[in-house]
């Protein structure tokens, strides 16, 4: 219908730039989409205005991408033939065909294309799963020791969620007071390059573990139709998988433009790409009123915030920011529907008693085509699942975690666990348990220098007592629920 | 009335709790309602539940939804007085833990078997 595309991409920011390179181009369903370099498939798209980028496979309902850091799923296309490829992790390259994937299609899915798959046997001293704040951390921490090391992430960019973390750290000098997230990202990198013992594989998905005898299969994607199976053996395994945004059960929940408010930041901040002209953010913490402050800045209308609960959880210093703009906040409101054709038009949200329950006359429709949920997030823990180590249910931790020692060492021997999957806290909490995971992991292996054996020593005495301040008590209770007592 | 109001595909929206799966709260309460029959109201388990409903087996192998899923059965094997106990994970997942073309595990031929 000679609809043209957009292109939602944020070209003057007040504190963001992007460095975007010379444009190439890919193509979606037979249109010419313009791309750059650094984009994944998904924000390219994104960026060119589709929101829907799949259909669901039973109800046919139109879908879009969730989380934006290849959890979700729901981001899935033919990518040069090769059907179900999460294109939020896929970087372009010029001349792509993309195509949306229609499971009602009497061709779907597309005849399978030969794999170029080459296998490879590998042993390390320590493998890690993840190179977020956790995983980049241990790996520095454990990487004097001489260990032999790997960090395997799906991503084609390591640095974890610490990417999208545009506002300045605050708290103490090794909380990292004052610098963004992402100039820790790249800081822990470029840190890391100077050992040559430790190995960096990005685009690696880790798929299986197998015991007794301890294997970990991961496939590297070096292009859609080609890969790499690892099949490694490692003397330790650090998991530090992260986690996954929320949702809620409403009508409209899976709209295209529903989407995490983390998923909102990767595309605002990594990206520097609009997801949205108007919206509405669901949870008042800390994550909601930062995606909010940063959206202004993107030029984005916040319609409001709203909460369930009568205060926010969010630090002072958050909430008044977004105060000062002038941002409505609604405390004890929720949302009824997401409503829409394809996508999100509009969202209706009511206010509620001191039970939760819906006050009649309260409804309210905003016009918006973005509902960003920051209502927590899920310990992934799937991988220490499949390795065996004990999960309990843990509701001040964000859900299913692993039973640790303090040194990090989960039920399983040799197998270690930090950051968000072992409990959802924050960036300097998760860097501080992967210094003690990775220096954990060395001293056990009797690579430990007493230098890493002070280090951990005092990284545990700085954890204890930042988890002492009343808004950490609450970490603290839960992480005493899942402590394993080390036997002296 | 003309709008958004007068399109009733745009305002009647399900509640989808598994999205890989396109599972609703209603599709939920179905599939308990017919393992109870088949496993009895005492001996269902979760994993049971689960398999049968199919929500969580999808391609984001329950990471985004398993809180929801859970919550569901909780609440309704409580109207029957049954406490489920969330406390430790009651099922461990399988391989493949990502989305990956089956053709990564397959040979070409039997001899390379």
């Amino acid at each position: 219908m000679g609809e043209s595309m957009q292109d939602r991409r944020i070209w003057e920011h007040p504190v963001l730039s992007w460095d975007r390179g010379t444009p190439l181009s890919i193509s979606y369903d037979g249109r010419s989409v313009t791309a750059y370099p650094n984009e994944t498939v998904a924000a390219a798209l994104y960026a060119a205005g589709v929101l829907a980028f799949t259909r669901s496979s039973y109800l046919h309902r139109p879908r879009g991408p969730f989380c934006m850091i290849g959890k979700c799923s729901q981001c899935m296309m033919r990518v040069d033939g090769v059907p179900h490829v999460r294109t939020c992790i896929l970087p372009v390259e010029d001349g792509m065909v993309i195509e949306s994937e229609d499971p009602h299609d009497s061709e779907y899915p597309t005849p399978a294309r030969e794999l170029r798959v080459e296998r490879q046997e590998l042993s390390y001293d320590l493998a890690i799963i993840g190179a977020g704040p956790a995983g980049l951390s241990a790996a520095l921490a454990a990487a004097p020791s001489g260990m032999r090391i790997a960090v395997l992430d799906q991503s084609p960019y390591p640095g974890g969620q610490l990417v999208k973390q545009t506002h300045k750290f605050f708290g103490t000098k090794e909380s990292f007071a004052g610098t963004r997230g992402v100039d820790i990202a790249r800081n822990l990198i470029s840190m890391l390059k100077e050992h040559p013992n430790v190995e960096l594989h990005t685009t690696t998905q880790v798929i299986g573990y197998y015991p007794p005898e301890g294997v970990l299969i991961a496939a590297r994607a070096e292009g859609v139709d080609k890969y790499k199976l690892m099949y490694i053996r490692a003397g330790r395994y650090l998991v530090a998988t992260g986690a996954m945004e929320r949702t809620l059960a409403f009508p409209g929940n899976d709209l295209p433009g529903v989407m995490g408010a983390g998923a909102a930041q990767t595309l605002m901040n990594v990206f520097g790409i609009k997801p949205a002209d108007d919206v509405l953010i669901i949870g008042a913490g800390n994550v909601g009123v930062i995606v909010a402050y940063q959206a202004r800045q993107a030029g984005i209308n916040v319609r409001a915030v709203i909460d369930i609960l009568p205060k926010t959880a969010a630090y002072l210093v958050h909430a008044a920011k977004i105060r000062r703009l002038r941002i409505p906040i609604f405390l004890e409101h929720t949302i009824k529907g997401a409503y829409g054709d394809g996508a999100v038009e509009s969202a209706v949200i009511y206010q509620v008693d001191r039970s939760f329950r819906p006050i009649e006359g309260t409804e309210k429709e905003l016009k918006v085509d973005g509902v960003w949920m920051a209502v927590g997030l899920s310990p992934s823990v799937e991988l220490l699942n499949k390795m065996g180590a004990r999960i309990k249910f843990v509701p001040e931790l964000g859900g299913y975690v692993p039973y640790r020692t303090k040194y990090m060492e989960t039920s399983v021997r040799g197998v270690y666990v930090a950051g968000d999957a072992s409990g959802i806290e924050e960036a300097s909490t998760a860097m501080m348990e992967g210094r003690i995971a990775g220096l954990s992991a060395a001293i056990s292996a009797g690579r430990g220098t007493d230098a890493m054996a002070e280090e951990r020593r005092k990284a545990i005495e700085w954890l204890d007592l930042f988890r002492e301040s009343p808004d950490y008590r609450r970490i603290k209770e839960g992480v005493s629920k899942v402590l394993i007592q080390e036997a002296a | 009335m003309a709008g958004a109001e007068g399109r009733s595909s745009v305002r009647e929206q399900p509640t989808i709790v598994c999205r890989c799966m396109d599972k609703t709260q209603e599709d939920l309460i179905k599939s308990l309602q017919m393992a109870i029959r088949m496993f009895g109201p005492e001996a269902l388990e979760f994993e049971n539940y689960r398999r049968l409903a199919t929500a969580t087996t999808g391609f984001c192998q329950g990471r985004g939804c398993l809180s929801l899923v859970q919550r569901v059965f909780a609440s309704e094997m409580k109207k029957m007085g049954i406490e489920f106990g969330m406390d430790e994970i009651q099922f461990r997942v399988r391989s493949p833990l990502q989305p990956v073309p089956l053709g990564l595990f397959a040979r070409r031929s039997l001899e390379e078997v």
